[in-house]
């Protein structure tokens, strides 16, 4: 599994905390796409983007990510959570099935999900994501 | 002769029956007379007894018609169909009105809403009350209930009801206590709260210190100089924690952050601005960017010469949703300014970190005379939380800190 060339979206409200998953991402060839810091803007770069997978925070900035996971889900990109939330965060049921990573971040683990959700991908979501760039080719957004 | 004697014998006889009736009735009127003196005296003593009693009742009424009206308890009382026959001040206080004493349309509970614990609407009929009253449960006891006030505040209560029965087992009645605990439930939210940011706070803050371990320790520089950085940048950050530690991690005083910085340069730093109070994500951001312009100064900048100065000069402008947050740094008197050739950790933070935690575009300037650098934020974004509108009055009337 090779992570050069991955593009990732990394959605985290801390600048200082992006910079580390930034770090581990880039280390390995991913290209990052963000970081974004509000749901907005997060959520823009979800429809928008040629996305391989993105990291996303729980509490963006006081609002919660799951408009953006909607996003991700709706166009069959992999999406894993990397937050500093407690037991006490409730997770909506269509993302009760995504990998939940703690802060302080670990390196291998993070790199590990992501391969494995490669893994997973299917031909069927390739082909998704190239006609994502089809669209985006032909109808660039605004 | 015979004559004398029967009647001087029928005479003793008629003297002694005489004598004896005399006797007797003496004898009778003096019984009489005991006997109406010892019922006197019952009767004296029962009414002395129920006089006490009485007085007794009324002082045992009194005592429980001032524990009733005086108790911090709320109690009411309702008869056999729910209407309301009695209630204290306490209850009136709690409901946030007096509800008319056997008016039928106001049965069970005096309040003008219930509401349950998890937010849904409980009906008067439905309540705790009614349920003791119909006889479906046969007390409530420590029933945790939401009472809204006609104005729309809320209390939390405990209650506890009890039915009334007569002899032959019906229920008459009841008896209905309740007591505020809102502010129990606000201390133990508040805790809860405190926790989760400690929480978060605390995860947060380990992987800010993995990103500055990581940034510090790469590159070419030698082992030893990466280590006394990466020291001093931790040493920031917990010198903002101290600061968010003062202010009950609700925030952090920027005075303070600059002071604690600068504590060591006070002859060469002067900081002019009002006190105010940063959010805790901004305070660490801040510290880390008030850091990594006194490392440079120091090594680099005015801060490398004992004629070197530094001026500080943060402001609020304007009000409302509108106002700013401005942020001067400027540099004089150091050696000639030469713009740095990398990008490091340190620009990262003042040009990157600080666009994105204070939504605004800081402006670093390398120009020949000293350094400057600028952050005009929205002051929304920066600002604590609590009481920010109130703060920002508060800001502009507190003496300006100045370090000089």
């Amino acid at each position: 599994m090779t992570f050069v060339g991955r593009r990732v979206l990394v959605v985290e409200d801390e600048f200082l905390v992006s910079l580390l998953t930034i770090d581990v991402l880039e280390s390995v060839g991913c290209e990052i796409v963000g970081p974004a810091s509000r749901i907005a803007e997060a959520t823009q770069l979800a429809q928008s983007e040629l996305l391989d997978a993105a990291v996303l925070d729980v509490n963006v900035g006081g609002e919660l990510i799951w408009p953006v996971a909607e996003e991700l889900q709706r166009r069959g990109a992999p999406f894993l959570f990397l937050s500093a939330t407690n037991q006490l965060t409730v997770f909506p049921p269509p993302f009760a099935a995504v990998p939940r990573l703690n802060k302080p971040m670990e390196k291998n683990l993070l790199l590990r999900h992501l391969s494995a959700m490669w893994g997973a991908v299917n031909k069927q979501q390739h082909n998704k994501h190239d006609q994502d760039a089809a669209r985006r080719a032909g109808n660039p957004p605004a | 002769m015979i004559i004398q004697v029967t009647e001087a014998a029928q005479f003793s006889e008629k003297m002694l029956a005489m004598n004896e009736a005399l006797l007797l009735g003496s004898l009778r009127q003096h019984e009489l007379t005991d006997a109406a003196e010892l019922l006197n005296l019952q009767l004296r003593e029962e009414i002395t007894e129920r006089k006490k009693v009485e007085a007794a009742l009324r002082e045992s009424e009194e005592r429980f018609r001032v524990l009733f009206e005086l108790g911090p308890v709320a109690i009411y009382s309702c008869n056999a169909s729910g209407v309301i026959l009695e209630f204290n001040k306490r209850a009136a206080e709690l409901w946030g009105r007096a509800p008319a004493v056997g008016d039928a349309d106001e049965r069970f509970c005096g309040s003008f809403k219930l509401v349950r614990p998890d937010g849904s609407f409980l009906p008067h009929e439905l309540s705790p009350i009614a349920e003791v009253i119909s006889g479906k449960i046969s007390t409530a006891l420590d029933a945790e209930v939401l009472i809204e006030r006609p104005d729309g505040s809320r209390v939390t209560v405990i209650a506890k009801f009890r039915p009334l029965k007569n002899k032959r087992g019906e229920i008459t009645g009841s008896i209905n206590c309740f007591y505020d605990i809102t502010e129990r439930k606000q201390a133990e939210e508040r805790r809860q709260f405190l926790m989760n940011e400690l929480a978060h706070r605390g995860k947060n803050l380990l992987a800010v210190i993995q990103a500055i371990v990581s940034r510090s320790l790469s590159g070419t520089r030698p082992i030893a100089e990466s280590r006394d950085l990466l020291m001093r940048r931790i040493q920031a950050l917990a010198r903002c924690q101290s600061a968010l530690m003062t202010e009950g991690f609700e925030g952090a005083s920027m005075a303070e952050i600059i002071h604690l910085e600068f504590e060591a340069f006070s002859e060469q730093v002067e900081a002019v601005g009002p006190d105010m109070k940063l959010n805790p994500r901004v305070a660490q951001t801040f510290a880390l960017v008030v850091h990594e312009l006194a490392t440079n100064a120091t090594k680099y900048g005015a801060l490398s010469r004992p004629e070197g100065r530094v001026a500080i000069h943060w402001s609020i402008e304007g009000a409302g949703a509108v106002a700013r947050f401005k942020f001067q740094w400027q540099e004089r008197g150091g050696p000639p300014v030469v713009p740095p050739a990398h990008q490091g950790f340190g620009r990262a933070v003042l040009e990157k970190a600080a666009a994105q935690d204070f939504s605004a575009i800081p402006r670093i300037r390398f120009a020949p005379e000293g350094v400057s650098y600028e952050i005009d934020a929205p002051l929304s974004v920066v600002i604590a939380d609590s009481g920010g509108g109130q703060f920002m009055i508060e800001a502009q009337q507190r003496p300006q800190l100045r370090m000089s």
